[in-house]
């Protein structure tokens, strides 16, 4: 069947029979982007050298089986794994786990528990919500400490739906069905990983060190399926969810996707029922099970933790007021006993991962890389849970996410304009030895004609802010610090002030800035420098306010129209005048910016 | 190999033709309350409000507007492309209105321009992405644009055929399914078989 729909690894489905492989090379299978041989062993050490390492990982482990606060909630996970079915085993004896295996070469894996807050609201007895903070507790097994993770050598890169892809979806829906009901559909697979088996020989390294609390021995399983916490885990089991998509779209054409575990599908509501049926249906028929507590048919589904508003004309975007709470009481945990285990940073970054790319755009990328640095962490801080002074950054990353979650408002998916309804706008700034530092503006909107452009030196009061020194990487000495990045940034914030606050919402802006520097750091929408970084925010703080859609394109600065008017104020008198003249030969005319309509104002 | 294998992906979106299918009595019947839900969704319980045509005539034109298509797409390629591009970089990302890691440079205005050339240029002929044509993955273009070709009913009736060509499939080769557990090593089957 899977051959049948022109799907391209259709070794997988014999692979399904022999069991997958969870070190060494993991073969390319055609679906993703190969990458190159050293991009694969980045980090990366052999099967041999895993073999090495075996003593001193299996030692670091054993050390690891040692009572704990989270001792019998984990050991309730790992009693779950048997009782299903899903791991072999209790083994109090290493012994035994080598009779059972046939060698002693086994690496064990030592569990950990990761608590994640699951708020619900209830019904309080006056009829008010409440929120209520329960946890629950994964046990996810330490493939980077027992070295399987550095022996995985995914040669793919992976690819999952994103929230860019279905928001884009949902926009073309909108354009093909016109008035017509949209919605959603998503299933669950149950026990995800579980389900793919491990081929025998790779059994040895899917033992997993525990803590019996109730016998206070140390304890041994082996699991027969895939486990969390493993880099091939997640290889192997999207390579399940591709052909599975497959069969969905070519043969019952419904536009499937899938994030991990979850499969969901967005179309006109009066099939998507249909479609539900049939993709539980394709599941049950390849042998897999679903949690039909999580089947969803609504006109708002919840999609990784991203809700997509069908109803409205113009479709939105929002994390649901739940999966929300669930986040903060996710950072408060962490903030408040200022630890973060890099396996809840995993946890956290995922969750995070899938909202962030569409709903924070720019602003929150720099925190998110901070989760990101933590989770894969090496070294002895890999191993102290506790922040270190080192990692206020982390910290204070949390909070920011945090905040973030608080003041998240739906993202709008407005329809598509003409070509010819953006407003461009190019902004320069100028940094002259002895002189004022100048940014000049042009902007044209071509609906109404409105061309113009404008000069303003950088206020004394902005100026004051910005570091006056920088010490020499090399010499350690301080130096005088030029400011044309901060300069630029202030040229494009000029931009904005000055003519978009009286644009309608939803204006699309493409803004040409010359400097490299600006270019990146309003992607990024962060700057390593305090002072660049309060322009930066407070540009895109206000590209949020006015619901503008900014578009930022690097230009070079000779082809830049606005370093003409930039370096006006520096001019002489006669050179003034011609660039005047220039500006209005091709239909700009000066505006004056008054003192108060300064974005300076503002930012002291 | 049985005659529905030797024919093509695309025979198959005219399996109400085939033998198996029009002999097919889904589960309405069944004993099996999982598939008498898939029919009951799949023919009657689905389409609660009834919906004339998605789309009119002057709707069928915009399908083929290059502002919401590419282009033509030939389904059979479509489908079996199978990923679509693959999105590492957020190629999808300006389609709503975000903006790609610094790393991508997506320069609309080519470079060598002067200052006036680059301000005609950028504002004549530029478009912001936001209103670009979509690029979602082909494949799944394409499914969407078919389906909104034909009304709720046929869309579904058609998933009904299909559903029931895999369940009759599924059915003859439940046999040979079985007989393949077996061979496998036994370690491997309690996965397989929990599964």
């Amino acid at each position: 069947m899977v051959r049948l729909t022109g799907h391209k690894d259709t070794d997988y489905v014999r692979l399904l029979g022999e069991g997958l492989e969870l070190v060494g090379d993991l073969p390319p299978c055609g679906l993703w982007t190969t990458l190159t041989p050293e991009e694969a062993s980045l980090g990366k050490i052999s099967k041999e050298e895993l073999a090495n390492q075996r003593g001193s990982m299996n030692a670091e482990a054993k050390a690891r089986q040692v009572p704990s606060e989270e001792a019998h909630a984990l050991w309730k996970v790992t009693c779950r794994d048997l009782d299903r079915g899903w791991a072999d085993g209790p083994f109090y004896e290493k012994s035994e786990v080598s009779a059972f295996l046939g060698t002693s070469a086994w690496h064990s894996t030592p569990r950990f528990a990761v608590t994640t807050p699951r708020p619900s609201f209830e019904i309080s007895p006056d009829g008010s919500k409440v929120l209520v903070l329960n946890t629950k507790v994964r046990g996810v097994d330490d493939g980077a400490a027992s070295g399987v993770n550095s022996a995985a050598k995914v040669t793919g890169r992976m690819r999952c739906a994103t929230t860019d892809q279905n928001a884009a979806a949902i926009r073309l829906l909108k354009e093909l069905f016109p008035g017509c009901e949209l919605g959603g559909a998503a299933i669950d697979q149950s026990e995800a990983y579980r389900t793919i088996p491990v081929r025998w020989s790779e059994r040895r390294y899917c033992v997993t060190s525990n803590f019996d609390p109730v016998s206070k021995r140390k304890v041994w399983i082996v699991l027969r399926g895939h486990c969390f916490g493993a880099v091939a885990s997640v290889h192997n089991f999207c390579r399940l969810n591709a052909p599975i998509r497959s069969i969905a779209r070519s043969i019952l054409r419904f536009p499937a996707e899938y994030y991990m575990d979850d499969h969901f599908l967005m179309e006109r509501l009066s099939t998507a029922p249909g479609a539900m049926y049939c993709m539980k249906a394709i599941f049950r028929l390849a042998g897999f099970a679903t949690d039909d507590k999580r089947d969803q048919v609504s006109q708002a589904p919840v999609v990784p933790g991203v809700q997509y508003d069908l109803v409205p004309e113009v479709p939105e975007v929002s994390v649901p007021e739940l999966k929300a709470a669930r986040r903060i009481a996710q950072t408060d945990v962490a903030a408040r006993a200022n630890t973060l285990r890099p396996g809840a940073a995993g946890k956290l970054y995922g969750a995070l991962l899938f909202l962030i790319s569409h709903l924070f755009e720019h602003s929150l990328r720099g925190l998110l890389q901070e989760v990101s640095d933590r989770q894969h962490m090496k070294g002895p801080h890999n191993k102290v849970a506790r922040f270190l002074p080192e990692n206020k950054r982390l910290l204070d990353a949390l909070l920011g996410l945090r905040q973030a979650l608080v003041d998240l408002s739906p993202r709008i998916l407005r329809p598509r304009l003409p070509a010819g309804t953006h407003v461009t706008l190019c902004t320069d700034g100028m940094e002259t030895p002895g002189k004022p530092f100048g940014t000049g503006c042009l902007i044209r909107v071509p609906w109404s004609g409105l061309q113009q452009w404008c000069y303003s030196p950088v206020p004394s009061g902005v100026r004051d802010q910005w570091k006056k020194t920088v010490k020499c990487r090399k010499t350690g000495k301080k130096a005088p610090k030029r400011h044309i990045v901060n300069i630029e940034a202030y040229g494009a914030l000029l931009g904005i002030f000055t003519w978009l606050r009286s644009m309608p919402k939803g204006t699309r802006v493409v803004l040409f800035v010359d400097s490299s520097n600006i270019f990146a750091m309003l992607c990024r929408g962060s700057a390593r420098e305090k002072d660049t970084r309060i322009t930066i925010s407070t540009i895109l703080e206000w590209t949020e306010i006015l619901s503008l859609h900014l578009w930022v394109e690097w230009v070079e600065g000779e082809s830049n129209i606005a370093g003409t008017p930039s370096r006006w104020g520096t001019e002489s008198p006669s050179d003034q005048r011609k660039i005047v003249n220039d500006l209005r030969n091709l239909g700009a005319h000066q505006i004056l910016v008054a003192e108060q309509d300064c974005p300076g104002m503002l930012m002291s | 190999m049985s005659p529905l294998e030797d024919q093509s992906i695309a025979n198959l979106s005219t399996i109400s033709q085939n033998p198996f299918v029009t002999s097919f009595q889904p589960s309405l019947n069944s004993s099996d309350p999982f598939e008498q839900r898939v029919a009951q969704f799949l023919f009657s319980g689905n389409v609660k409000k009834p919906e004339a045509l998605c789309l009119n005539h002057s709707d069928e034109a915009a399908l083929d507007d290059p502002s919401t298509t590419d282009h033509p797409v030939d389904p059979l390629r479509a489908t079996w492309s199978g990923e679509g591009p693959v999105s590492t970089k957020r190629s999808r990302a300006p389609e709503i209105g975000a903006q790609p890691k610094s790393g991508v440079r997506l320069r609309q205005v080519p470079p060598g321009l002067d200052r006036v050339d680059h301000l005609k240029f950028s504002t004549e002929k530029v478009a912001h992405p936001f209103d670009m044509p979509s690029n979602v993955p082909e494949d799944l273009q394409t499914i969407l644009r078919d389906n909104a070709r034909a009304t709720p009913e046929e869309v579904n009736q058609q998933r009904a055929e299909a559903m029931a060509y895999l369940f009759h499939r599924a059915s003859e080769l439940e046999l040979k399914n079985r007989e393949r557990l077996v061979a496998q090593d036994p370690r491997i089957q309690q996965v397989l078989r929990k599964s």
